[in-house]
């Protein structure tokens, strides 16, 4: 374990949370993350092991939250490339959503609106998702 | 022992009357606190104004109330109460037992406003002392001088036979505050039981008394819906639930102190607890709390048909209640 992690004391209090939550021990969650992903750690790479662990913990601690998280971050990435900048709040307790399109001409911010449109059907799933 | 303030009941000589058990009048009551022991009341004037605006937080729907501070400790250990957490709290009861004082406080409100709402048990339970000083009593006759006053008493405790029986109020109603009887037992100890609690809404109802239900705190342990539908057929067996004037449904939410306070706790802790950005309060994850609205208000209206009421909500979630 010491060899392929290190973990801060943020990420520790997480670790144990979780445990206590789920009433597992701290070792049996991390041997479980590690049968999963035994091929994807990297020994000399302690800090993308530790990353990879903790994103993991936090979906077993917070399932839905990071389901929410995750279906929103992956609609920010999408949009990233078309240089749309989705911004939301964390806690998802404001309905406050924001796109900001950044384009050189009517060509450019045509394409933009049209990966917005058709990005629209995941976003209402999404935001059905959070608010059911 | 009740502690009671020379010049309150020189200002009120009627004060004395409802008083129920051994009782001392003190010069300088605020040298009494020291020496007071759990259980202890004191009945004493207030310092500062009775009655405030409700603060519900930023974004947080609310009824336009008014709160009438007139009272501070609790007897009860409920494991998620804000009270507690209070860095002076104390489990001796102080009643700011000045009803010229509060009459004076409506008349002058009176001036600006047609109708009053006003909550009698946000920060102090209702009839937590009402057997031994008979106060409550006292408050609501006052209340009746005020035909546009609607008062909301709120209380976890047993409302004694003495007001039951002898109480009768237009203006006052009392909201019971309730739980399933597992949610009683694990987390609010100290109060009254639960199912004497029930036949004590019998016995209100059966004597005309106006009664709201609020089932709150909401929490949402394993199992929640079958403990929260078991205990509405509960409810609905025992006595005619449609006489209730509303039920209100709130689900826990915490400071950040105490959230820190119920953290050893796996069963409050096993809900997704959020920090909300909006009023800095941790919160279950607003999914979870669409869900577990919808499914105990849909539960509720099995048994109960008059008005359901979600508290403590932002109103960009009592949307999706509809």
């Amino acid at each position: 374990m010491k060899r392929l992690f290190n973990i801060s004391h943020s990420q520790k209090q997480l670790l144990q949370e979780t445990s206590f939550i789920l009433d597992r021990s701290v070792e049996s969650i991390i041997n479980e993350f590690q049968d999963l992903y035994n091929d994807n750690l990297n020994s000399s790479n302690k800090k993308a092991n530790t990353q990879k662990l903790i994103e993991w913990v936090f979906t077993l601690r917070y399932p839905e939250y990071s389901k929410a998280v995750e279906l929103f971050e992956n609609l920010k990435k999408q949009l990233s490339k078309k240089n749309i900048e989705l911004k939301y709040d964390r806690s998802f307790e404001n309905e406050d959503y924001h796109i900001n399109i950044n384009f050189s001409d009517i060509k450019d911010l045509e394409s933009s609106i049209s990966v917005i449109q058709n990005n629209l059907k995941d976003l209402k799933e999404e935001l059905e998702y959070i608010r059911p | 022992m009740i502690y009671i303030e020379k010049a309150l009941s020189e200002k009120d000589p009627f004060l004395i009357k409802g008083v129920t058990q051994k009782h001392e009048l003190i010069e300088n009551i605020n040298s009494i606190n020291e020496s007071c022991l759990n259980g202890d009341i004191i009945l004493k004037r207030r310092k500062n104004s009775f009655i405030i605006p409700y603060q519900y937080g930023h974004g947080i729907t609310g009824k336009n109330e008014y709160v009438l501070r007139w009272g501070t400790g609790c007897k009860f250990s409920c494991l998620y109460c804000y009270v507690q957490q209070k860095i002076n709290f104390t489990k001796i009861l102080t009643v700011f037992a000045d009803t010229k004082a509060i009459k004076e406080e409506l008349q002058e409100l009176f001036k600006i406003k047609k109708k009053i709402l006003l909550n009698a048990g946000e920060n102090f339970d209702s009839f937590i002392c009402e057997k031994e000083t008979g106060f409550t009593s006292r408050l609501t006759n006052m209340f009746s001088d005020f035909p546009e006053l609607t008062v909301e008493y709120r209380t976890k405790s047993l409302i004694p036979e003495n007001y039951i029986n002898n109480v009768n109020s237009q203006n006052t109603f009392i909201a019971i505050s309730l739980n399933p009887y597992y949610i009683n037992k694990r987390f609010e100890k100290g109060t009254s039981d639960h199912n004497d609690r029930i036949q004590n809404i019998k016995a209100l109802l059966d004597k005309g008394h106006r009664l709201a239900l609020r089932i709150e705190p909401v929490i949402l342990i394993d199992d929640y819906l079958n403990h929260y539908k078991k205990f509405f057929r509960q409810l609905s067996a025992e006595f005619d639930i449609n006489r209730l004037e509303s039920i209100d449904i709130s689900l826990l939410r915490l400071t950040k102190k105490g959230f820190n306070f119920v953290k050893k706790n796996r069963e409050i802790m096993s809900g997704e607890w959020i920090l909300s950005t909006s009023d800095n309060k941790y919160r279950y994850f607003i999914r979870q709390r669409i869900i577990a609205l919808k499914e105990l208000k849909y539960a509720l209206s099995k048994v109960y048909k008059g008005s359901i009421y979600i508290g403590g909500e932002p109103k960009n979630l009592l949307k999706y209640m509809i």
